[in-house]
């Protein structure tokens, strides 16, 4: 459990970031033997830290360092220092991911091919297809336990608010309803119990039933002796030698001490934000451009979702607190049609957010007060929520750029993310908000 | 940056400093529909930090940014609310610039409009109409999010907001009517769930 490697140990593989990726290479690696260190900026959590609040989950986990909104997004004005909720220590976001584990469909993959030239949109097709990396979305779905034909495991039974969403699906004419594919236990797998239907996913899972590096991968890891995750070690900048390949990372310590942790190997899993950056604060003489970066694409065409919410006052009493936040899912628009004036999909998923985080979210913009937002609140229990889930275009102006002079406790540039929605997203929510 | 989000305090004590700020209100006073919009101010209470009449209006603005009835949002509750502001203000000058100007510019933009300071614009929707305007500074965010947390964030106030709160002491809502509403169809049965993941 408390193996701990030397700063000149350069014979291990240097993991930056515990969340979904980090945590599972970290543990993939220490179970065939290979070594590493796992370098987390945030503090060591476990399920001790899980309590059923949302504001106090938010404030203990989330990445809260000084980020900037930019672009013509709502973002900048509602959160122009939150770009993206994103968690900082053990397990990452996957301690409050929601728990959704759908695969690519098979047309996302070829998008280019199918949609030809998207003006403003820099649309590639995958070097893949669905078919080759099925055998690796099973062995992933096996390891997280998806439920799903893979494991066998019936997805999760209906809540309130999944019923009252999938009846007015019903009556509009969709027919793919379901409550899944969702990492989250619906019966005990994997040595973890099956979701008692706390309805507190996005503050972390108290019981264990959803899978999160925190709980699974990274004590597997560092039960072999193999793995040291190193927290509250923040990583500033990758070093490497004459010839270009990494040599060390240079990382603040919990006491702001700068540290220089030799590698052989060097992994950057810090997220969509955070790892670009990273590799562009590494710039050298050598890279000037920042490391991995000579096709000019690090931080750049930046995705998060065409997202919105919507919440509904229903007749009777739906009570969406009980329940799993996001388990129930409409798929009927997910297909690629551009005849509705849009490319590419979206989903309708259950959104079942308490009184707290609702009364941010019903209206998150500077707006979200007054007399009618204090009125929908008192019908709390009336309420249901879906959030609309479509694929936003990548962009190349859409990124992760360095602020030229405001610099974050470490002396690093602050990021500023920068996201304006293209077209097909203002048209694509359009549609979803008709239906 | 005047939206953004603070962090949350942990939660509010109840009633603390009652005393020392004195409160001359009654809580008959507080249960007698105040807070339908008429016969303002319906408090009065002693404040040096930035004058009594300043937080009245402070008031007034708690009230109206989350306007609730006395059964769901005691008076009490918006004059605890306002009165950690003025703490706030008393410990720090920024703070106190800030609600001081802010209350004059708020006056300032009443006389404009109505000929009358803020408190005694009569209309709910005329006040309202006052604030849309200042909504995005940092002055009425203060108030915002002061709501955010001390009213939605507040355990009492939830069963009168129709909100349950956790079930960890019963170990979840699957034993708590986690799927209990008999006016729409049941969803799937175990067996049809089991039946979907069949190979
Ligand atoms: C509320 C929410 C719900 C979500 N729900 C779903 C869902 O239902 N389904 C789904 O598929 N996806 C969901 N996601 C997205 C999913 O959580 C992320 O895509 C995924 O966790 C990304 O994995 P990652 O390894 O890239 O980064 P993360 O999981 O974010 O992990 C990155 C880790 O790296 C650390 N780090 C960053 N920079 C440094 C540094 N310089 N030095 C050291 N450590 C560093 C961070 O502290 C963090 O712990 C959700 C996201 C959010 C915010
Ligand atoms: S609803 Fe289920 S998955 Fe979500 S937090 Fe509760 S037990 Fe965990």
């Amino acid at each position: 459990m408390t193996t701990k490697f030397d700063l000149d140990d350069d014979s291990l593989v240097v993991i930056i970031g515990s969340g979904a990726g980090g945590g599972t290479l970290a543990n993939e690696l220490a179970q065939k033997g290979i070594k590493s260190v796992v370098l987390e900026a945030g503090p060591r959590f476990g399920q001790e830290d899980i309590v059923n609040d949302e504001w106090t989950m938010f404030n203990k986990i989330s990445w809260l360092d000084k980020r900037i909104s930019a672009g013509e997004w709502h973002g900048k004005r509602n959160h122009p220092t939150l770009p993206a909720w994103i968690v900082k220590g053990y397990g990452g976001s996957t301690i409050h991911w929601a728990g959704v584990a759908l695969r690519f469909q098979e047309h996302e993959f070829r998008m280019r091919t199918l949609n030809g030239d998207i003006p403003g949109a820099s649309v590639a097709d995958w070097p893949l297809t669905l078919a080759e990396l099925a055998p690796y979305y099973e062995a992933a779905e096996r390891k997280m336990g998806v439920t799903g034909k893979t494991t066998g495991m019936p997805h999760l039974p209906w809540h309130n608010s999944f019923r009252v969403l999938a009846e007015g699906a019903r009556r509009m004419g969709y027919r793919d309803i379901v409550s899944g594919p969702m990492a989250i236990n619906s019966v005990e797998n994997d040595g973890r119990p099956a979701c008692q239907q706390y309805g507190f996913c996005m503050s972390g899972c108290m019981v264990g039933a959803k899978w999160s590096t925190m709980i699974t991968e990274l004590p597997r890891a560092e039960a072999t002796g193999k793995c040291e995750i190193r927290c509250d070690a923040m990583a500033l900048k990758i070093e490497h030698d004459a010839t270009g390949k990494v040599t060390a990372v240079l990382y603040a310590d919990g006491a702001g001490n700068i540290q220089r942790q030799k590698a052989r190997l060097v992994c950057v899993a810090g997220n969509a934000i955070e790892s670009p950056r990273l590799l562009l604060n590494s710039a050298s003489s050598m890279f000037p451009d920042g490391l991995a970066n000579s096709s000019g694409q690090v931080g750049r065409n930046y995705m998060t979702h065409n997202s919105a919410g919507v919440f509904a006052e229903l007749p009777e009493k739906v009570h969406m607190n009980r329940g799993t936040t996001v388990a129930g899912i409409i798929s009927d628009e997910a297909r690629n049609d551009p005849s509705r004036g849009f490319y590419a999909g979206y989903r309708l998923e259950i959104l079942a957010l308490g009184l707290p985080f609702l009364s941010v979210f019903l209206n998150p913009s500077a707006s979200g007060w007054g007399r009618e937002h204090a009125q929908a609140l008192e019908k709390y229990a009336y309420m249901s929520g879906t959030w609309i889930c479509g694929e936003d275009l990548p962009q190349a102006g859409n990124g992760i750029t360095l602020h030229p002079s405001e610099t974050d406790q470490h002396g690093l540039p602050v990021p500023i993310v920068t996201k304006t929605p293209h077209i097909n997203e203002v048209n694509m929510a359009a549609h979803a908000y008709e239906q | 940056m005047s939206t953004d989000h603070p962090r949350a305090p942990s939660r509010p004590q109840p009633a603390r400093r009652l005393s020392r700020r004195h409160f001359l209100m009654t809580t008959a006073v507080a249960a007698g529909g105040a807070v339908a919009g008429l016969a303002l101010p319906v408090a009065a209470w002693a404040n040096d930090t930035i004058g009594t009449a300043r937080a009245d209006t402070m008031l007034r603005v708690m009230r109206d940014t989350f306007p609730h009835g006395p059964q769901i949002v005691s008076l009490a509750t918006y004059q605890r609310l306002v009165e950690a502001m003025l703490d706030e203000a008393a410990a720090d000058e920024g703070v106190k610039g800030l609600l001081r100007d802010g209350v004059d510019d708020l006056d300032a933009r009443a006389r404009a409009a109505f000929g009358r300071p803020f408190t005694e614009v009569a209309e709910d929707y005329e006040r309202e109409g006052i604030l849309r305007g200042i909504e995005t500074t940092p002055f009425f965010q203060k108030f915002r999010w002061a709501g955010v947390f001390g009213i939605y964030n507040a355990p009492d106030l939830w069963p009168a907001l129709g909100y349950e709160g956790p079930a960890s002491d019963v170990g979840g809502f699957l034993h708590a009517g986690f799927s209990d509403i008999d006016w729409l169809p049941p969803g799937p049965s175990p067996e049809e769930l089991l039946a979907q993941v069949q190979r």
